[in-house]
């Protein structure tokens, strides 16, 4: 067997010793134990808001909407990401471009309306699997927590939206 | 001015003085064994009030008082609320016969750095701290509260048997140094460090030692607030001020219990090899050297609490009870016997 | 009876008939873009193409030849041939799955995918686009077209569609269809070859009145109707199948419905009314469906529940000698049975009659000039109210004389639908009315002088008969839930007998259908 079994079989019936029952050593062996670590092992504390853990580079966090490389908006509210959403929290309205917008989007079809209900979405990043447009993404931001005001997780496209040649910004 | 309103005046000032000191303290240990588990865990701990977390108590404190205060509806109202007051007050009286040094001299008079010399200092100290059990009872049985019940039983239970042997590996000391007064106690350690009652009287010190673990309701004999089997016991169903009387208590009570160990088995003030009388020091120097001196042993023992409740795991109720009675009775009887019949042969 | 064997299934057919179909009636698939069963056969997309056989015979013995195993051999031609034209034959055995057809399939699909835009997220078609469905099972998903695909702009060649040239596959459908079916010249084939565009003719127009169905037999999403541009996507939406009631001929129609509310309808085959196809006047009118909808009853302009409602209007029918009724042809034969009943026994009044329009006045059965199907009476059951007897009696008043001189009558009872509301005018004198009790699916001006004010259910929220002009009885059931408290108008009626002390007891749709002996 492949299995390193590191578990040590006691004999029950062994009976203890005089200094084994004592437990003094034992006790006293524990405390340099202890002490060893109070002393000598550094904190794994990450102090969280000025340190921060590295995130993974498949990290999910808050959604992102992307431009392409002339600057237009990439979505085109086919919808495919609401119909992958398993927490149904995407609503999408579709309009015709017309006039002035037609150098904003490529296609013929954009997303008047992009929301998303950020206190359902269960960040699976099913919608940005869906997208044929790559248009958009979870990406690094996961701090969302906030205590007063839920209409700040209603996310519109606005704020998801990258801004022309900037990164978007973030807070929520 | 006459004397008597001097003496008062001195003594009132010392009570002042001496509560501040310990209540302040008190508070510093609740940060401290915050601090010190995170240590020995691996951790930070809270630092982030103030400098290394020095605030944390006064942001603990303001906390505790701004808290809702909520009085179960079926509690007993009046003992649920008299509870943690006796369980502080009590945790508080014994400090009067304990010496933090030697003598000073104010305004021309010798002023022992002790609120009352008495003659049977440890008797009293002793005879009070048992009366604390009252608090821990009439809280856990007023919270109406199962958890807070049991927790209360087993305190008192405990408390009572461990008292017993306690009391027992002391009069083996009050032996040896033929006086009750804290003092004299001490003073009878002072020639040198051999004479320390830990190195007379080792067996006795562990007993002692145990007991009082025991007595402070301290891990790993914590078995009053068991989070695990009875969430906090007595006082599950204390919150805001309340609570935090019971847990200043907690920890004045520790911090009794450590001056206990100075004063009777570490030689009090005494500084190894050190004669403070014959360095020719002004007499106030020495006294605040003796008061210095007096703390750091204290402040160690605390450490050492502390440092064995983040090292050893809880005792069971039945093994607790087992050792009390059943081993170290038998041996601190064996102890005092030993040391009188020494006593009376040399 | 002859035989053909198609993927080793021997299928006994008679006449002559057309593979696809045949071959569909028996389970088995084949693919294809340009064959339509209504039109022409065109043959030009090639993705019908199957491996066609015959037997091998013994020119000297007559006998057929078998092999090792004893079965006939079969010789096939050198080449796959298109199905949809191909001619069947006794003994002829076919191959539709066989790896070169799938060889050939995937080549056709590359070809006709080769300037096909991949512009399903834009597109209105995706979700039921024929060539998407057959990418996915035939095709693959990568292409050697490197070059530039060719690019039109999008053009909005009529009131009703919108073409996207770039998705055009040639099959040549619409074009036919314009020519064939709708009978105008005015849409073909311009240009050759890879530059082919189907196009308005130079100085024309398409006017005809079947545009719609351009958009439905287009296999892509390169004419869609402009009225359901990027309204929802195809997915999202829920059917059902029901009737179309605009005019008399009633087309077996579908909706597309998402939340309650109706975004489109299309034809359904129905071969004895309209078979594939409907008109662009029904398709458009699905918006009534939608709009200004009545979910709640009023009495003297305030809300009112049923209960009341209906006491009120059973106290002014019972206190009322002389009684004008409008009743309305879009009301189910049933509804039109049980009214024509009520109004000679429970208050009896000569004064009932449906006809509001010049057409159904006339009993006019034809359809309108130049027309596919659209009828001339805008009604979908005139018959079966004629059928119910909702005619005037011994000197009563017509419908039109009615609304035009509503207060000489103690209370008129008028039935409101949507036609009614879009003539505008004919509702005009209807506030003089005194004690009028109206029944509508519709919100209307007359809800607040209205005695009492039902709402009653449209006819996609309810089941029902109508009997359109040539004389054929359709049934139809809801496809939508009620709206509110809405009720059906035999419902009402039937209350209301009950509370004026001549209970009909027919409280279900069944009841009233064997009541009246409608068949089941
Ligand atoms: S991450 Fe998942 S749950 Fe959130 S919006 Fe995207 S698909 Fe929906
Ligand atoms: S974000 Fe992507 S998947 Fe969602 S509607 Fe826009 S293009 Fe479609
Ligand atoms: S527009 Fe549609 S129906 Fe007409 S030829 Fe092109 S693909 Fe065929
Ligand atoms: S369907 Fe046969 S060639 Fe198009």
């Amino acid at each position: 067997m492949a299995i390193n079994v590191r578990a040590k079989y006691l004999n029950k019936t062994e009976e203890m010793s005089f200094i084994d029952r004592l437990y003094l050593p034992a006790i006293v062996k524990g405390m340099f134990i202890t002490m060893k670590h109070f002393l000598f092992t550094k904190a794994y504390t990450v102090e969280y808001p000025e340190e921060r853990k590295p995130i993974a580079p498949r990290f999910r966090g808050r959604h992102v909407m992307k431009r392409d490389e002339m600057g237009r908006e990439r979505c085109t509210a086919c919808y495919c990401c609401q119909y992958s959403c398993p927490a149904e929290c995407i609503n999408i309205e579709a309009a015709e471009v017309t006039g002035d917008i037609r150098n904003n989007h490529p296609e013929d079809k954009y997303a008047r309306v992009f929301e998303i209900e950020l206190l359902r979405c269960i960040f699976c990043g099913f919608c940005q699997e869906a997208c044929p447009k790559a248009a958009i993404y979870l990406e690094e931001f996961y701090e969302l927590a906030d205590y007063d005001d839920r209409s700040k997780y209603l996310l519109t496209k606005k704020e998801m939206m990258e801004t022309e040649g900037k990164p978007v910004k973030y807070r929520v | 001015m006459e004397e008597w309103i001097i003496d008062i005046l001195i003594s009132l000032a010392k009570t002042l003085a001496f509560f501040g000191v310990i209540l302040l303290w008190a508070a510093y240990i609740t940060l401290g064994e915050r601090r010190f588990a995170s240590f020995f865990q691996n951790r930070l701990g809270p630092n982030r009030a103030g400098i290394f977390g020095l605030l944390q108590p006064l942001a603990d404190g303001i906390k505790f008082m701004m808290k809702e205060e909520i009085i179960p509806k079926n509690a007993n109202r009046a003992f649920y609320l008299l509870g943690p007051t006796l369980f502080i007050t009590i945790a508080l009286i014994p400090w009067a016969a304990i010496p933090f040094g030697d003598t000073v001299v104010i305004a021309g008079r010798e002023v022992k750095l002790q609120i009352v010399d008495l003659n049977v200092g440890i008797l009293f100290m002793i005879a009070v701290s048992s009366i604390g059990v009252y608090g821990i009872m009439i809280g856990g049985w007023a919270s109406n509260n199962k958890y807070s019940l049991l927790g209360a039983i087993r305190s008192s239970a405990q408390l009572i048997s461990y008292e017993i042997t306690m009391g027992i590996a002391l009069a083996a000391v009050f032996l040896l140094s033929g006086s009750l007064s804290t003092r004299d106690i001490i003073i009878a350690q002072m020639q040198s460090p051999w004479h320390w009652n830990v190195f007379v009287q080792p067996l006795g010190f562990i007993v002692f030692f145990v007991s009082i673990l025991a007595e402070t309701n301290r891990v790993p004999f914590d078995l009053a607030e068991a989070e695990s089997e009875l969430i906090v016991g007595y006082h599950t169903e204390y919150g805001a001020f309340k609570f935090a009387m019971y847990m200043l208590s907690e920890y004045i009570n520790l911090i009794t219990a450590s001056a206990l160990i100075t004063l009777l088995y570490f030689g009090g003030w005494g500084i190894p090899f050190v004669d403070l009388g014959r360095l020719g020091l002004s007499v106030n120097l020495a006294g605040l050297i003796s008061v210095i001196v007096f703390l750091v042993k204290t402040g160690f023992f605390v450490f050492v609490f502390i440092w064995i409740r983040w090292t050893l795991p809880r005792f069971r109720y039945d093994q607790l009870m087992n050792l009390g009675w059943k081993i170290l009775l038998p041996l601190a009887l064996v102890n005092l016997f030993g040391t009188a019949v020494v006593a009376l042969l040399v | 009876m002859a035989k053909i064997t198609i993927d080793d299934k021997v299928i006994e057919y008679s006449g002559n008939p057309n593979l696809i179909e045949l071959a569909k009636e028996n389970g088995i698939d084949i693919p294809h873009f340009c064959y339509h069963p209504a039109l022409t056969i065109s043959g030009n997309c090639r993705m019908c193409l199957v491996e066609v056989g015959t037997l091998c015979k013994n020119q000297q013995t007559g006998e057929y030849e078998k092999d090792d195993k004893g079965n006939i051999k079969v010789n096939f031609m050198p080449k796959p041939q298109p199905g949809c034209y191909q001619q069947v034959s006794d003994g002829m055995v076919i191959r539709t799955n066989s790896e070169r057809i799938i060889e050939a399939r995937k080549g056709v699909l590359e070809f006709t995918l080769a300037n096909h835009p991949l512009d399903c997220p834009v597109c209105d078609q995706a979700g039921e686009c024929v060539l998407q469905d057959y990418s996915f099972q035939y095709g693959f998903s990568r292409s050697q077209f490197i070059e530039k695909k060719r690019t039109y702009k999008k053009n909005e060649i009529s009131p009703v569609l919108t073409q996207e040239m770039n998705r055009c596959i040639h099959c040549d459908r619409c074009a036919r269809f314009t020519t064939e079916i709708a009978g105008e010249s005015s849409f073909a084939r311009t240009w050759r070859g890879n530059k082919m565009e189907l196009s308005v003719l130079p100085g024309g127009t398409i006017t005809h009145n079947y545009q719609g169905n351009m958009a439905d037999i287009c296999p892509v999403g390169a004419l869609t109707i402009t009225d359901f541009r990027f309204k929802s996507r195809v997915w999202f939406l829920n059917y059902g199948v029901t009737l179309c009631t605009s005019c008399g001929k009633g087309c077996s129609v579908m909706t597309s419905h998402k939340k309650g509310k109706v975004f489109r309808l299309k034809p359904v085959y129905n071969e004895k009314v309209n078979t594939y196809w409907m008109c662009d006047h029904g398709r458009l009118r699905y918006r009534f469906l939608n709009e200004s909808r009545k979910s709640g009853h009023s009495a003297g302009g305030k809300k009112a529940n049923f209960q009341s409602a209906l006491s009120l209007a059973a106290e002014i029918l019972k206190a009322s000698k002389n009684i004008g009724v409008i009743a309305s042809a879009k009301e189910s034969l049933e509804t039109c049975m049980v009214l024509s009943r009520f109004f000679r026994e429970v208050a009896p009044t000569a004064h009932v009659d449906y006809r509001v329009d010049d057409a159904q006045v006339r009993d006019d059965r034809s359809l309108r000039p130049g027309e596919l199907l659209r009828a001339k009476d805008p009604y979908p059951n005139s018959f079966g109210a004629r059928e119910a007897g909702l005619l005037p009696g011994q000197g009563g008043a017509t419908a039109i004389d009615i609304l035009g001189a509503p207060e000489k009558f103690d209370a008129v009872v008028l039935f409101i639908d949507d036609h009614i509301i879009e003539a505008g005018d004919r509702l005009g004198n209807m506030s003089k009315a005194k004690n009028l009790i109206v029944l509508s699916p519709f919100e209307s001006s007359l809800d607040s002088t209205a005695a009492v004010s039902f709402a009653t259910r449209a006819y996609s929220e309810t089941s029902g008969t109508y009997i359109n002009i040539d004389g054929i009885r359709q049934k139809y059931c809801p496809v939508l839930p009620p709206l509110g408290d809405a009720r059906d108008s035999w419902d009402i009626l039937n209350q209301l007998s009950g509370l004026m002390g001549k209970s009909f007891g027919l409280d279900s749709i069944g009841k009233i259908r064997s009541h009246f002996k409608l068949g089941d």
